[in-house]
């Protein structure tokens, strides 16, 4: 992949020529993590969404004479121990979790940007207050909120996503409040402070974009860590009910089985991996385009 | 007799016992230490409160018994030289040792057995499988420093199985009192051939050898006095994988609750022994709330026990261990029948005949049956443990071929509790350890335990009662049986329950690993009389 | 100095109160009895339940269920676990050692592994090398923790025989959990070191320290890792408070004693002593981590006061 770019002509240089050279092929580097992250992750969507249509078997049907047979030209991935197809399983179980991925940073971003949006902006009592709670969250142990939603509004996949996307409220509030700080002082905004503009049409029009690009790095991340968040909270038995997948709780029923039939839990744990993999790439390479201070 | 290791090799132990003897002159200074991975948590040490049967394993150890069950049935003196029993089981007379002391030097008389006895009815304890085990009890009366007469308010023929358990063993009165509420965790005083050393909770419990134990039951151990164990330590390894590796990496001698797959790889190889127990009391099964529809209906338990391919089921759910159950006592226990299996097999369509007779016809549409326009709904409720994510999964598949819809509820303990208490489930799993009919049935059918109790069946029968209650204060095994025979064609007659798998208890050791008894009716390892040979 | 440290433990007041109320309100009003999961599947009656729940004091009303805990806590006693009678603070002592050497041990791995994946990378900006330093923190940071944990007990105390699979005590037992643990994290550090070392690099003053000849060695010690390492601070405190909720998974699996799994048994338990007890003791550990983390920044960077 890297042919192109000997060793010695990647160390930072300051003739101009060489300099513009490595805007060119850092660009190239830097789409090429998008463009890898991309297809990875369009291709897990487009099979994931189309689970029905590729997957051989119905993911909870169980054959149970087939039981945990290694993967073959029937079973691509194998059967589970009650026999189901773990293919077809990975397939579904990646609706969920990829649900979880991006439903819960929804919850978490949008409340952490409104938030972090207007403590940041209007600052004073606001922002105390904000901050406040913000602390408190971080220091209220993540794992109890999880729980204690999951107590409350019962195990569901619904509930999953709104515990770790709660749980994660606290970083976006940060992230877009330190933005927002920033951005306030540049001169265009006090310009337009100045000419009176209304307070949320410079919150929307002005800082707002300024503040996109750190906010879709982070929740690229966050999509990743939120997927294996919900999977953790299958594994600890308060994600997904069964009989339908999901790849943590896939790994956690397959964990029984690691020594005998790794199978069971080696597609799901790569499945994730994948996945995650790939949402970071595409977050690194967004990273490195958008983020105005890197540039090279 | 083949599922009692310590019984098919006792002339053999005895023999080894010798050898041993003779090989550990030599080797003297070597101290013998025995680590055991076990899947158990504690909740505390204290043989009367502990809610745990797997604590039992534990203050087996430090706590000697009035008598000892070995095999089931058949008892043998302890800390008890001899005893006897009035006609109705009302009135137990111990004759007690005279030359034993507990380990912080407590002499051991008829006053710390009242003592102990009384300590669990007091109501501010809270005991429950103490208070289980000694059933109606009224008094203990002394009669001498050694001999104790135990008093029942009704009869109480399972007295010499609950008073052969660990959590009736006595304890120390000086030793309950001097440690107060660090009692059980701090420190526990018996007069067992282990001493209490230390307790970790979720790590570890370390017991040494007493070297002042000068007794024991020899037909049950085939030794007496001090063990020759000098360290026994107790890892707690929840994790099935983890304790799996801990053996094999060498960490632990011996752990418990072999993940079942891996048992035929390990008895392959010559690094690993595997024993396998048949369990005593009560297997793994499936209990109907009485008190919620559609479960109250006869006619749908009866289609939901014959909808369930039972046979497979061994295969998929148990790994091929065990056998298929056929009541709610497992098959080793007295007074065992096959009834329920005759008048319930697996018979899919007998089952569908069953419920369309009842009314409840199959919506071709949804695929599940209706009565009224209202769907064939089972709630099913359990704690969200991978055993019974594998049962729940496969129960649904085969009542949703007979057109029932199981929903599947499993959740965290605290939440499942809350659920099950309230009688707000239709069904639920069950696993029970016993060692006595009596417990067993009362557990489960007495309208006593009834109020969010262990009867989550909520199955309330004045005639069911009758039994349970005559039936303990038999003292004639025949007699007794036939109760029990009654008792058992009553829960096949109602459905009340649907047995699953007579489970086997298994233990993987390195062969070095010798001479461990197992009591309990195979749940109980004990290493007493254990040696680390090699 | 001392005033700002007066200052920050001030502020973190309220936001503990803030905290335990929250927790306690938390466990109380979700469904869930401690006194049903004491009794647990074992028999009991309706009466036993009722004198279960007096004795762990659960009758009383919220507030002075509330007041009283808080009263107990300001004089230094967290009461008794209600599922086991052990006193919270022994539970805390016996386990905070190896919880802190657990998440120590990690955060040195990952501190180690992911600078020098990350200043390698920076180094070797669009190579080879840094394609495959970042894939590797990238693989670190997306496998789940308990399958990486589970992997390496049957890689090295399994199969190799190399290291210890449970429990804690002596120096080589700490090591696979850390490792697995530190996975995770060090991925990210990498990965932050990488970017903010290019940052730097770039930066004028660097340039122009290249440019009057400096050694590039000398440049990278004296100037760039420097500036490179504030973020890096960032992150290792943020990393801290995830250490402990990452070592709940770690915990279980190795069989290691720990806060994080023990904290995760008395929440699923309804345990509402122990939590409390150690939930109080979390916050202060935030707000400790917190404060050393702001002094940290005015070590690296002189330029960072508080006042």
């Amino acid at each position: 992949m890297t042919d192109s770019v000997s060793p010695s002509i990647a160390r930072i240089d300051t003739n101009p020529a060489r300099a513009e050279f490595f805007r060119l092929t850092g660009r190239f580097m830097r789409s090429r993590n998008v463009v890898a992250g991309s297809i990875i992750l369009i291709i897990i969507i487009v099979m994931v969404l189309l689970a029905p249509v590729i997957a051989p078997f119905d993911p909870t049907e169980q054959f149970r004479r087939e039981r945990l047979q290694p993967p073959n030209a029937t079973y691509w991935f194998g059967t589970d121990n009650l026999g189901r197809d773990v293919f077809s399983r990975v397939l579904y179980g990646g609706r969920v979790s990829l649900q979880v991925g991006i439903f819960s940073v929804a919850i978490g971003a949008i409340t952490g940007t409104i938030l972090g949006l207007n403590a940041g902006y209007f600052g004073g009592w606001l922002d105390s207050i904000v901050m406040r709670l913000v602390d408190v969250m971080l220091a209220f142990p993540g794992i109890l909120l999880a729980l204690a939603i999951i107590a409350v509004l019962g195990r569901d996949l619904r509930n999953v996503m709104i515990a770790v996307g709660i749980s994660t409220i606290p970083i976006y509030t940060r992230i877009v409040r330190g933005s927002t700080l920033s951005v306030r002082q540049i001169d265009y905004i006090t310009a337009a402070e100045a000419l009176g503009a209304p307070a949320h049409h410079i919150a929307l029009l002005h800082i707002l974009p300024n503040v996109l690009a750190p906010l879709i790095v982070v929740t690229t991340n966050g999509v990743a860590g939120a997927i294996i968040a919900g999977a953790a909270l299958s594994f600890l038995g308060l994600g997904q009910q069964p009989p339908n997948p999901e790849w943590g709780l896939m790994l956690d029923e397959g964990r029984e089985y690691i020594r005998v039939a790794a199978w069971v839990t080696t597609f799901p744990g790569l499945a994730i991996m994948t996945t995650v993999l790939s949402i970071n790439l595409l977050g690194d390479g967004l990273r490195d385009i958008l983020d105005p201070r890197l540039k090279l | 007799m083949k599922h009692y290791r310590s019984f098919k090799g006792f002339t053999a132990l005895v023999m080894g016992f010798a050898l041993l003897l003779l090989i550990a002159t030599p080797t003297f200074g070597q101290e013998t230490e025995i680590d055991f991975g076990l899947s158990f948590t504690v909740d505390t040490l204290d043989p009367g409160v502990t809610t745990f049967s797997g604590v039992e394993i534990i203050v087996g150890h430090v706590f000697d018994t009035l008598v000892k069950q070995q095999p089931l049935g058949v008892f043998r003196p302890s800390l008890a030289t001899e005893w006897s029993v009035n006609e109705d089981a009302t009135e137990y007379t111990f004759q007690l040792r005279d030359d034993v002391t507990f380990h912080d030097g407590t002499p051991f008389n008829a006053e710390a057995v009242q003592f102990t006895f009384d300590r669990i009815i007091d109501p501010d304890l809270n005991s429950q499988m103490a208070f289980s085990f000694i059933g109606p009890y009224s008094e203990t009366e002394i009669v001498d420093d050694h001999t104790v007469i135990v008093k029942f308010s009704s009869p109480n023929a399972a007295f010499l199985d609950g008073v052969s358990h660990p959590q009736l063993g006595p304890v120390s009165p000086t030793a309950v009192a001097e440690l107060g509420e660090d009692w059980g965790f701090a420190g526990i005083v018996g007069t067992g051939p282990f001493i209490f050393e230390s307790y970790t909770p979720d790590s570890e419990v370390v017991l040494v050898s007493n070297p002042d134990y000068a007794w024991g039951t020899e037909e049950v151990f085939g030794m007496t006095g001090a063990t020759n164990v000098d360290r026994l330590t107790f890892r707690l390894i929840e994790e099935p994988a983890t304790r799996l590796a801990a053996l094999e990496s060498g960490e632990v001698d011996i752990i418990d609750a072999v993940p079942a797959l891996d048992v035929q790889r390990l008895s392959e190889g010559d690094d690993f022994e595997v024993l396998q127990f048949s369990q005593a009391g009560h297997g793994y099964s499936l209990m109907f709330n009485f008190e919620k529809a559609p479960t109250d209906e006869l006619a749908v338990r009866q289609a939901i026990a014959m909808s369930i391919d039972i046979e497979i089921m061994q295969d998929i759910v148990y790994e091929g261990l065990g056998v298929q159950a056929c009541s709610a006592l497992t098959n080793v226990m007295f007074a065992q029948t096959d009834v329920y299996c005759e008048q319930l097999p697996f018979d899919p369509e007998m089952a569908g005949t069953i419920l369309d007779e009842a009314g409840w016809v199959l919506n071709e549409e949804t695929g599940i049956r209706e009565r009224d326009g209202e769907p064939l709904v089972i709630q099913h409720h359990s704690p969200a443990r991978p055993l019974n994510e594998a049962t729940a999964q496969f129960l649904q598949q085969d009542l949703a071929a007979v057109g029932i819809d199981l929903q599947l509820n499993l959740n965290d303990i605290a939440a499942y509790l809350e659920i099950v208490r309230a009688g707000e489930h239709n069904t639920q799993q069950w696993w029970d350890t016993q060692t006595d009919p009596d417990g067993v049935f009362r557990t489960l059918f007495h309208s006593s335990n009834a109020d969010g109790g262990t009867n989550r069946n909520r199955y309330r029968s004045d005639e069911m009662d009758m039994l349970i209650d005559s039936a303990v204060g038999i003292g004639d095994q025949e007699e007794r049986a036939a109760v029990y025979a009654e008792i058992q064609q009553k829960i096949a007659d109602e459905a009340i329950m649907v047995f699953f798998n007579d489970p086997v208890v298994l233990f993987a050791s390195v062969p070095e690993l010798e001479g461990v008894t197992i009591l309990g009716g195979g749940f109980i390892p004990n290493f007493y009389a254990a040696t680390m040979g090699g | 100095m001392i005033r700002f440290l007066l200052n920050r433990l001030l502020q973190a007041i309220p936001t503990i109160i803030l905290v335990t109320l929250l927790v306690f309100l938390m466990l109380h009003l979700t469904p869930g009895d401690p006194a049903e999961v004491y009794l647990g599947d074992s028999r009991s009656t309706p009466e036993l339940l009722e004198n279960v729940r007096e004795e762990m004091g659960l009758n009383r009303p919220l507030h002075v269920q509330y007041l009283s805990y808080m009263g107990n806590a300001l004089r230094g006693d967290l009461g008794r676990s209600l599922q086991t009678n052990i006193p919270v603070t022994e539970q805390i002592r016996t386990r905070l050692p190896w919880t802190i050497e657990l998440a120590l041990s990690a955060m040195a791995i990952s501190t180690v592994l992911g600078i020098s994946l990350g200043m390698l990378a920076a180094l070797r900006h669009n190579t080879i090398v840094d394609t495959l330093a970042m894939t590797l923190a990238l693989v670190g940071i997306s496998m789940p923790v308990y399958w990486s944990s589970l992997l390496l007990i049957i890689l090295f105390s399994v199969n190799l025989r190399w290291l210890p699979a449970i429990g804690q005590g002596g120096f080589d037992r700490v090591i696979l959990p850390a490792f697995a643990l530190a996975l995770v994290s060090a991925g990210a550090l990498a990965r932050m070191v990488r970017s903010s070392m290019l940052e730097v690099l770039n930066q004028e003053y660097i340039l122009t320290a290249r440019a009057k000849g400096l050694a590039s060695a000398a440049v990278i010690t004296r100037h760039a890792m420097r500036n490179a390492l504030i973020p890096v601070v960032t992150v290792l405190g943020l990393m801290f408070g995830n250490m402990l909720g990452g070592a709940v998974l770690t915990e279980t699996i190795f069989a290691r004693l720990g806060i994080g799994q023990m904290y995760v048994e008395a929440v699923l338990q309804k345990d509402f002593t122990l939590v409390q007890g150690t939930t109080l003791f979390i916050a202060l550990a935030y707000v400790v981590v917190n404060i050393f983390t702001d002094i940290l920044y005015m070590i690296i960077d002189p330029r960072i006061r508080y006042d």
